[in-house]
């Protein structure tokens, strides 16, 4: 048995992904082959998702079941983050997807689930046709605020979200208006919002308080103010814990944060059990790098098999963390340039901004950097990082 | 209602960064064919297969490779509803053999391990897959398939497109063109009453037997090769004019009666060679036989299907095949018979009984061929 996961990974080293994993029997009834490392809440929400599944299969054609059903399916795969999720939502929306005028409650999961795939054009279009119907539709302002602001348009964003004011809740309509302002060049304004939404939070539901709190975490660390950004993090995380749930995205935020600040060995720590989800593995291999742990090679290479068999599937939707994997993993800037650029096209948030940056100085290509800093310009965003690194790009001969 | 509604909005919202950051659905099915034959390997996430029909007996969470085999059967009734291969118009089998593991990336699969035939050679095939779509529209099937030698081919099944059609073995006039090459020149290796034919042919090339008894050795090997070239390019020609008109349905010849004139010709062959009946102009022998032959290799290669497109592509390269295969026989062997013309062991011990023996096999399939007889011929 020794020699067949030493077959495996010499496979592996020969850099085909999938095609070479070399099946074997295993030797015992009582090996477990896959276990479900999700909390119970999970557990219980992927049994109760089934049950509705069947109960959908029976009448496939019934809109208030398909609705349930896609919703339960989008708040596991979130919790989870988890695209299989997504897939049995959209299958239990199949009869109305493909109809040129979707019930409104379908056509806003349709724009969800084309947000969750990276069609950000798609989504914003299908919640432009809910909110010319029905200006007044809460949940379509708000998801287009969203979209709108990981296209880069905080400008945008920030019309959808003053549109919430008296039809969403508090903390939701405030936390939106925060973020949009953190883009747009009032980022001192938003942070005082946010810690005024904070303080009265405990009126306000777990998942809205989750995300006032990681807004306000990322925002406090861009302005440079990384003791206030702690505190967030770990207000949010103790919530979280409390509550018996997950955020991936929380925890990623989290992990960055932690592998910037030279603690590395504590993301190792918190991350060595989520090897499962493609995000946090990349911030794992990036921590394991920084504190020279042994298994960064074979984490490596995970993602590597990971990239290459989302690619294969032509999906597109790995670009930031492939472009993270290529520039901070294997140093290989001219690739990272390229898988940035393109990036750029779809998604524009801070993040993307600084890999882009980083990307076009390392490669020694500045002037590919340009629509960065367009959109800076733009924006009008504050963001020291962002302004250090285009200066740096300056210096080398960039905008000229 | 506002509060479950709003609770649902911020749901949606945070996940933007973090929305893929596990694997979508995949699934891996590698085919390939030799002649009819199909093998292959599909990787199935035990995830899905325990969402799509449930694996996990005792709800424990996990799922162990013990309730994997348990539910064999069901996992092979599961996936082979959901695959299928045609070939030709034709539906092919397909069966699971027995299943394994294997790791990918993401966690461990199932891996079934397939077997198959089409009715007939496969050159054109048409898969179609149902896996999982109907209960997760992200999944993807990804193909990577090898019809025949040729180089492997991929393809991506989606909710939008499950049905994947791949032409002749490999796309394009070449590729079509050497298949049929190499077909050509398989028939020759493999068919045995060709290879007697042509040894009944051959051996008189070098050591002449005259009318009346005795043995002429020839003079020179040119003249042997010439010859034996000559011969085996009048069988050719004759030979591609009747499987053309046969192949394309311009005349349908009775295949038994056709069959049991090739014998005859192979028996003649070897009887030429002890009791010389026909000695001059040999190709016009050859050519009239080439005749008997196309038409018997028509039935064999409509078997083996000919591609809608490129049929007079696709029989030029079978002929030519034919041909090259024939030409390369006669320039090992001539050579070597014409070393040993004039040893008498040679006349006595291989020529003699060698035509014998063509004589005899052609004999017997003769009176197997005509009288639809079960005799199994000890060659």
């Amino acid at each position: 048995m020794r020699v067949l996961p030493c077959l495996l990974s010499l496979c592996l080293l020969a850099g085909i992904a999938h095609a070479q994993s070399a099946p074997f029997t295993p030797a015992d009834d009582a090996t477990v082959l896959e276990r479900q490392t999700a909390p119970k809440r999970t557990v219980d929400g992927l049994r109760a998702l089934r049950v509705q599944q069947r109960t959908l299969a029976e009448d496939p054609n019934n809109l208030e079941l398909a609705i349930a059903f896609a919703r339960a399916a989008i708040t596991l795969g979130r919790a989870e983050a988890d695209p299989r999720y997504f897939g049995y939502a959209e299958s239990g929306l199949r009869p109305w997807l493909d109809q040129t005028a979707p019930p409104p409650a379908a056509l806003l999961l349709r724009a969800t689930l084309r947000q969750q795939r990276h069609d950000f054009a798609g989504a914003v279009r299908d919640l432009d046709a809910l909110i010319a119907a029905d200006a007044g539709n809460a949940q379509a302002h708000l998801t287009r605020a969203l979209v709108l602001m990981v296209q880069g348009r905080p400008g945008d964003a920030l019309r959808d979200c003053a549109a919430l004011v008296g039809r969403a809740s508090f903390i939701a309509t405030a936390t939106c208006i925060a973020e949009a302002r953190s883009l747009d060049g009032h980022a001192a304004a938003a942070q005082s919002t946010l810690d005024a939404v904070l303080s009265n939070e405990t009126a306000a539901s777990i998942d809205e308080r989750i995300w006032a709190r990681t807004t306000a975490a990322e925002l406090a660390e861009r302005r440079g103010e990384s003791m206030a950004a702690e505190r967030h993090f770990k207000a949010a995380l103790d919530q979280l814990a409390a509550a018996d749930q997950r955020d991936p995205y929380l925890l990623t935020a989290w992990a960055d944060f932690l592998i910037a600040h030279g603690r590395a060995s504590e993301a190792v720590g918190l991350l060595g059990d989520f090897t499962r989800v493609d995000n946090l593995l990349l911030r794992l291999a990036l921590a394991e790098s920084a504190v020279g742990d042994a298994r960064l090679e074979e984490h490596m290479r995970l993602l590597q098999a990971r990239f290459d068999e989302t690619r294969q599937r032509g999906d597109t939707v790995h670009l930031r963390e492939e472009t993270m994997f290529e520039l901070r993993l294997r140093k290989n800037a001219k690739r990272a340039l390229e898988l940035a650029t393109q990036n750029w096209r779809t998604q524009r948030e801070p993040a993307d901004a600084r890999l882009l940056l980083q990307s076009a100085q390392a490669s020694g290509q500045p002037d590919a950097a340009q629509p960065v800093l367009d959109w800076m310009q733009a924006t009008g965003i504050e963001d020291p990082e962002l302004k250090m690194l285009a200066a740096a790009l300056h210096a080398t001969g960039a905008g000229s | 209602m506002r509060l479950l509604r709003s609770c649902f909005l911020i749901t949606v919202l945070a996940w933007t960064g973090a929305a893929q950051a596990h694997k979508s659905s995949d699934s891996y099915v590698w085919l390939s064919s030799d002649g009819a034959a199909l093998t292959g390997r599909w990787d199935i996430a035990l995830r899905d297969l325990d969402y799509a029909i449930g694996l996990d007996g005792d709800g424990d969470g996990a799922i162990t490779w013990g309730e994997v085999k348990a539910h064999r059967e069901a996992i092979a009734a599961y996936a082979l509803s959901r695959l299928a291969v045609s070939s030709g118009g034709m539906r092919c089998s397909l069966r699971m053999d027995d299943i394994n593991i294997a790791e990918h990336s993401d966690g461990n699969y199932a891996s079934l391990v397939l077997t198959g035939s089409c009715p007939a050679t496969i050159l054109e095939v048409v898969l179609k897959y149902d896996l999982l779509f109907d209960l997760d529209a992200q999944h993807r099937g990804l193909l990577n398939l090898t019809i025949g030698k040729n180089g492997a081919r991929t393809g991506i099944f989606a909710p939008d497109r499950r049905e994947l059609t791949f032409e002749g073995g490999a796309s394009g006039a070449f590729a079509v063109f050497e298949q049929y090459l190499r077909e050509g020149i398989r028939h020759v290796w493999t068919g045995f009453d060709h290879l007697l034919f042509l040894a009944g042919l051959f051996v008189p090339a070098v050591l002449r037997r005259q009318r009346g008894g005795g043995w002429i050795p020839v003079d020179s090997l040119g003249s042997a090769l010439r010859e034996s070239a000559g011969i085996v390019t009048a069988f050719t020609i004759a030979h591609a004019a009747t499987l053309t008109l046969a192949a394309t349905g311009a005349f349908s010849p009775p295949t038994r009666i056709v069959e049991s004139l090739v014998a005859a010709t192979v028996l003649f062959a070897g009887l030429n060679n002890l009791v010389p009946m026909v000695q001059k102009r040999l190709y016009l022998l050859a050519g009239g036989f080439g005749l008997i032959h196309g038409a018997a290799i028509a039935g064999a290669l409509i078997e083996l299907g000919l591609p809608a497109s490129g049929r007079v592509w696709a029989l030029l390269a079978f002929n030519l095949g034919v041909e090259t295969a024939q030409l390369v026989l006669v320039a090992v062997i001539v050579p070597i018979t014409f070393q040993y013309r004039n040893v008498p062991a040679f006349r006595n011990w291989v020529v003699v009984p060698s035509s014998l023996f063509v004589a005899l096999a052609g004999l017997a399939w003769l009176i197997q061929r005509a009288f639809a007889l079960p005799i199994r011929l000890p060659v």
